[in-house]
């Protein structure tokens, strides 16, 4: 096995660990993440789009991991992570910087952290996926 | 050929005893108690961070509650100010 190989295994573990661990705990904890939306100081959406959301982006997320384990699907799952991230990242610093409060984080171990660290966390986790797509597309040219 | 399959499944295993976990610790967590009708207290999870009230409101009824350490008024819990709506 070459490094490029490990180096992009080892990200894509990571990647599946993180997003499956987000997924699953959104899905089993789907109320408490509905209230956090609601509460949320610039989400101002009707219920019903709430509602979507709360369902959509666990959904999104076991996509995923569904994905990045079908080596069929990795580049779309690598794009929606893309994607996700960006809008993670889009709504923290909306949080940190436009909001008027900080609301509760969101849920699992990662509630344990304030949103400046998850702003860190959801830049990091971007820069991996874009070191996972380029070992992706150097693997699949050789 | 077996290995490549088996390595995901387990981190998925993994990650997904790692979620069930962080949902049961995090359910028997409370984290103040409403007065919901005089004499009615009720235990809610509530994140209350800042230097005002901790308000709560149940989804569909009017009034707002001040969110109390314990069951009684003694311990008003301090918060963000803004009232945070819970389902009933």
């Amino acid at each position: 096995m070459t490094r490029d190989k490990i180096i992009y295994i080892s990200i894509n573990y990571i990647l599946l660990i993180v997003f499956a661990f987000a997924g699953i705990t959104k899905l089993l904890e789907q109320e408490k993440f509905y209230t956090n939306l609601v509460n949320s100081p610039i989400l101002e959406l009707p219920s019903l789009v709430i509602h979507i959301i709360a369902w959509l982006i666990p959904t999104l997320e076991v996509f995923v991991v569904i994905g990045l384990i079908w080596k069929r699907f990795q580049v779309q799952a690598i794009y929606l992570i893309v994607v996700l991230l960006i809008t993670y990242i889009i709504y923290t610093l909306a949080i940190l910087l436009v909001a008027p409060y900080s609301p509760c984080s969101c849920g699992g171990v990662i509630a344990l952290i304030d949103w400046t660290q998850h702003l860190y966390l959801q830049i990091g986790l971007l820069s991996l996926t874009f070191v996972e797509m380029y070992y992706h597309f150097k693997i699949s040219k050789n | 050929m077996k290995i490549k399959m088996l390595l995901p499944v387990l981190a998925l295993i993994f990650a997904t005893g790692m979620s069930f976990t962080t949902v049961s610790a995090s359910q028997n967590a409370i984290s103040g108690f409403v007065e919901r009708t005089p004499g009615n207290w009720q235990a809610v999870n509530v994140d209350c961070q800042g230097n005002q009230e901790c308000l709560v409101q149940f989804a569909g009824e009017p009034q707002t509650h001040q969110v109390y350490a314990t069951m009684d008024k003694s311990q008003p819990l301090n918060g963000s100010g803004e009232v945070i709506i819970l389902n009933p």
